[in-house]
């Protein structure tokens, strides 16, 4: 039996992601947190896990160099990827906001700037409210954007708020929830399609 | 002179080239097999054309250019409205026909490819599950041939999604929401976008599982049956059954998977719809489907269906899978002569040109530091004639008799 490949996104939800997995018994002997390897074996159930940026994701995925991802509906989001978005995972969640100094500066008639980490996304909401907008990419310290006059607002991801609040901006708007998703190249769907769909459905399982 | 190495097409390698051509070679003789003749279109076409007729390709996506009236004519970015509108200005003409040409899109990034050689066939004036489950069978045939040994054929219908969509009080931005989801088979956002609706529960039902209405054809009619609304649905449903029992009379049912959240180019497909995948290549390397509504557009009711194979994709996943292979790198007839025996050596060589042998001739001169390699080496030196082969070395006199030399050689190996 082949491999099939799974991407997993470092960073806040990766550790809960294999959590998840080794509760539909999907694991990994080798696995811990401070290790430098990026790809894993699990020779039981024939998978292999690669580390991957979390923004890049979806293009693994989309590009067929791995057959499933677990990542971010805000990378999902801004990548724009052509895959099947198959579960939510129910982890890490969070939500888009547009973030700015108090005194509503986006009813102002001129062209908005907003800086964030996710510009396509920041792009589509304000085009579908009919406002103008730059969008400055940046990636990281968005909140710094406003404070030091490189922007009027920021779109982000905002769990708590707190960070948000601690440099002086408040919620202006909130937008789409965000959770962990599996995504899933069309190719593999179908031409790996019993090893794909039961992996899928071992993963639904978990969930339950 | 300054160097050109930036490069704005895709060229081939040499190579690679050739393997595309016995790729191309191996697709026009599947397509010849079904009765299809060739024809080809006008690379230029009319900007008004593509932008005024309901098709495949966005406007955004085309590449414009002005002519000195001032008319915009755009690169031809699709083959099949051109002849679909040849096919409705000619009185009599051939119903099957096939083409591989090029076609020209904007991509959305400025390194992604611009051009893309497509190879595709149109079938006119036949409307029934008989001549769609051809045309899928023939998709298979086709990948069949160039020896893919993973594959599978998608296949949908345009009229069930339509009809669903029908049930649902939808604003013309909600419904292209709807079909991102459905083609994301997101099921996970579907439900909390169908319940802001308020529509009934059936409905909600039957959008919901639309996405996951996948897998074995039998599995998939059985279950689309059960969540149909109408008449019209359980109609589609009972067409989809007739197509699917003449493709298992082609004996490709192994290759057939059906997935009626397929739903791409609504505006454009009437009916039966599909889309090849190939083992580890992630885009789809064939698409097509039927398309009764393009040649009314045109003021002429013409049924018609079609498929066209993206080469460069073929090229690609065939080139990864390793199975596209060059036949002869070899040359067949290679001959060197001594300046003396210019005159009998040229005349050989067209001789046997004459006869089908590939031949190219060198003096002994120019050629000391480049032979090429070849099957057959003659050489024409002043005291003698003589042919090599596979290490053997014969005398000939004349060309009759070099030339009966190549023909036993030829019928022994």
């Amino acid at each position: 039996m082949e491999f099939i490949t799974l991407a997993l996104a470092k960073g806040r939800t990766a550790k809960e992601s294999i959590n998840l997995l080794a509760k539909t018994g999907i694991y990994f002997a080798d696995v811990s947190n401070d290790s430098r390897k990026l790809v894993f074996h699990d020779s039981v159930n024939k998978v292999k896990l690669i580390f991957v940026k979390a923004v890049d994701v979806p293009t693994y995925v989309e590009k067929g160099a791995a057959d499933l991802g677990i990542v971010g509906k805000d990378n999902i989001m801004e990548a724009r990827a052509d895959v099947y978005e198959i579960l939510d995972l129910k982890l890490g969640q969070c939500k888009f906001a547009v973030a700015g100094f108090n005194g509503d500066p986006l009813t102002k008639k001129k062209v908005l700037k907003v800086a964030s980490k996710y510009p396509t996304v920041a792009k589509n909401h304000f085009n579908q409210k009919g406002i103008p907008i730059d969008t400055i990419k940046l990636n990281g310290s968005v909140e710094l954007a406003p404070i030091i006059g490189l922007a009027d607002v920021i779109v982000d991801i905002v769990e708590s708020g707190n960070t948000i609040r601690e440099n002086g901006l408040s919620i202006l708007e909130e937008l789409d929830s965000i959770s962990t998703r599996l995504i899933v190249n069309k190719a593999s769907f179908t031409t790996k399609s019993e090893r794909v769909h039961a992996l899928i459905h071992t993963l639904q399982t978990g969930l339950e | 002179m300054q160097p050109f190495f930036h490069v704005i097409g895709n060229d081939l390698s040499q190579f690679d080239f050739q393997l595309q051509n016995s790729l191309t070679a191996t697709i026009k003789n599947r397509f010849y097999t079904y009765g299809y003749q060739e024809t080809k279109t006008s690379t230029f076409q009319d900007y008004d054309l593509y932008s005024s007729i309901i098709g495949t390709v966005h406007k955004q996506d085309m590449i414009k250019t002005i002519d000195p009236s001032g008319d915009v004519i755009v690169l031809r970015p699709d083959v099949t409205i051109p002849i679909t509108r040849k096919m409705v200005s000619e009185e009599e003409s051939c119903r099957r026909l096939f083409y591989v040409q090029e076609v020209f899109r904007q991509p959305g990034d400025e390194n992604h490819h611009k051009e893309f050689t497509q190879a595709g066939v149109e079938c006119f004036g036949e409307d029934t599950p008989e001549n769609d489950a051809e045309m899928i069978a023939m998709a298979v045939h086709i990948l069949k041939d160039l020896k893919f040994s993973q594959f599978k054929i998608e296949v949908s219908h345009a009229g069930f999604f339509k009809e669903l969509i029908d049930e649902l009080p939808l604003s013309g931005e909600e419904s292209e929401q709807l079909q991102k989801l459905i083609k994301s088979k997101n099921l996970t956002e579907i439900e909390p976008f169908l319940q802001n609706l308020s529509v009934e529960k059936p409905v909600v039902k039957a959008v919901k599982s639309l996405p996951m209405l996948y897998g074995s054809p039998q599995d998939v009619i059985e279950n689309a049956a059960s969540i149909a609304l109408n008449e019209k649905m359980q109609q589609t449903i009972e067409y989809l059954k007739q197509v699917y029992k003449v493709l298992t009379a082609y004996g490709v049912e192994n290759a057939i998977v059906f997935d009626l959240g397929l739903i791409n180019h609504m505006n454009y497909y009437s009916g039966v719809i599909f889309q090849g995948y190939v083992a580890s290549y992630s885009k789809p390397v064939l698409m097509g489907g039927r398309y009764n509504d393009l040649a009314t557009q045109f003021g002429q009711s013409l049924p018609a269906i079609g498929f066209g194979c993206v080469i460069d994709y073929l090229l690609d996943a065939g080139i990864a899978a390793g199975h596209l292979t060059q036949t002869d790198t070899l040359a067949e007839l290679v001959m060197y002569y001594e300046q003396s025996q210019i005159n009998s050596a040229l005349s050989a060589a067209n001789r046997l040109r004459d006869a089908g042998y590939q031949v190219m001739t060198l003096n002994f001169e120019d050629s000391r530091n480049n032979s090429i390699p070849s099957i057959f080496t003659v050489h024409f030196e002043k005291e003698r004639s003589l042919l090599f082969h596979q290490q053997q070395q014969m005398e000939f006199q004349d060309i009759d008799e070099l030339e009966n030399l190549l023909k036993t050689e030829m019928r022994d190996n």
